[in-house]
């Protein structure tokens, strides 16, 4: 049987060969973080209006915010990244049946943002707050 | 003479799955804020419909009869509440506009009142128009959003623009039944 020599020539490469691969990994890299972080802030949010449903439910029976149930949806919304969250306008002393009751809620969700730090390539993700405000109104059905 | 040089077929489809992804995610994001908002309104109606119903504890002492004693109060404490719960202002809008683009509006407020087999129903339209009726024995009437009435319900149905994709505004109504008994669990 006769043998064949074969020879293989590599011609020489580029780094531009993969330059514009490399550009749309990163770039789908960034886009994907991105929408995440969005995701994450709509899930928080909507958290934190079940929590507000759950708590103005509760405020409609006693008639007010009692100190426990501030102390425990202190603590919910600690859990969710809600750090010092500020209760004022919220009813706090009992009211008679019929009588409006209120919970406000005002804090901050913690994000991140993408931040360019000069030069094409250099983003980063940095942590930002977002401001919310949560107002349930209800009445008394003590 | 021309000389054709080698082409490179991942550069247009790279750019082309970037820009489906661009536009894939943005539409998910869109949906998403869309079924938030939507839950955000059912809860501010929930909320609202509750807020206003208002029993007669006097009655309900004496009789044992759950009714809402004043329709009439009862639908201006339901106005209250829903401004309230949706954060609007005199004029009925969101000041932000980024969920609500804006007006919104009560199509309709109904109260069902069940005092034994009777159900007598206050229905309040678009504007405050008002009328009531007997509606006919418990175990036939239903919500127009379907729910049987079972005991004293308080029914209600919004409207309001939303802005979506592209700024594109799109009327969107909202109901909501809650029994009161119930507390409008289902």
């Amino acid at each position: 049987m006769r043998q064949r020599n074969i020879t293989v020539k590599k011609s020489s490469g580029s780094v531009t060969d993969v330059l514009s691969v490399v550009i749309c990994m990163i770039a789908m890299s960034i886009i994907m973080m991105a929408y995440l972080n969005s995701i994450q802030l709509l899930n928080t949010k909507s958290e934190v209006s079940q929590l507000a449903r759950k708590y103005i439910l509760r405020m409609e029976t006693v008639g007010y915010l009692t100190g426990s149930d501030k102390a425990w949806l202190t603590q919910e919304l600690n859990t969710l990244g809600i750090s010092d969250p500020d209760f004022s306008g919220t009813t706090m002393n009992e009211v008679g049946y019929g009588s409006p009751v209120i919970l406000s809620i005002q804090g901050n969700i913690n994000g991140k943002e993408a931040i360019w730090g000069g030069g094409i390539f250099a983003v980063v993700f940095g942590d930002k707050s977002h401001p919310f405000q949560e107002i349930r109104m209800s009445t008394a059905k003590n | 003479m021309w000389n054709k040089q080698a082409g490179k077929i991942e550069l247009a489809a790279g750019m082309f799955l970037l820009i489906f992804l661009i536009v894939l995610l943005a539409a998910h994001i869109q949906i998403i804020g869309f079924y938030t908002t939507s839950l955000y309104m059912e809860d501010a109606l929930a909320a609202s419909n509750l807020a206003s119903a208002i029993i007669d504890i006097e009655e309900y002492g004496i009789t044992h009869v759950i009714r809402i004693a004043s329709p009439e109060s009862a639908y201006e404490i339901y106005r209250q509440a829903l401004k309230t719960n949706l954060q609007l202002n005199e004029d009925w809008e969101n000041d932000d506009k980024e969920l609500i683009a804006g007006k919104v509006t009560v199509l309709q407020y109904i109260i069902y009142n069940v005092e034994g087999d009777d159900v007598t129903v206050y229905h309040f339209g678009e504007g405050g128009t008002y009328s009531h009726y007997k509606a006919g024995s418990l175990g036939s009437i239903r919500t127009p959003d379907g729910r049987l009435v079972e005991s004293t319900s308080v029914y209600s149905r919004i409207g309001f623009p939303v802005k979506g994709f592209l700024d594109v505004e799109v009327y969107a109504e909202k109901e909501k039944s809650v029994d009161i008994i119930n507390n409008g669990v289902e």
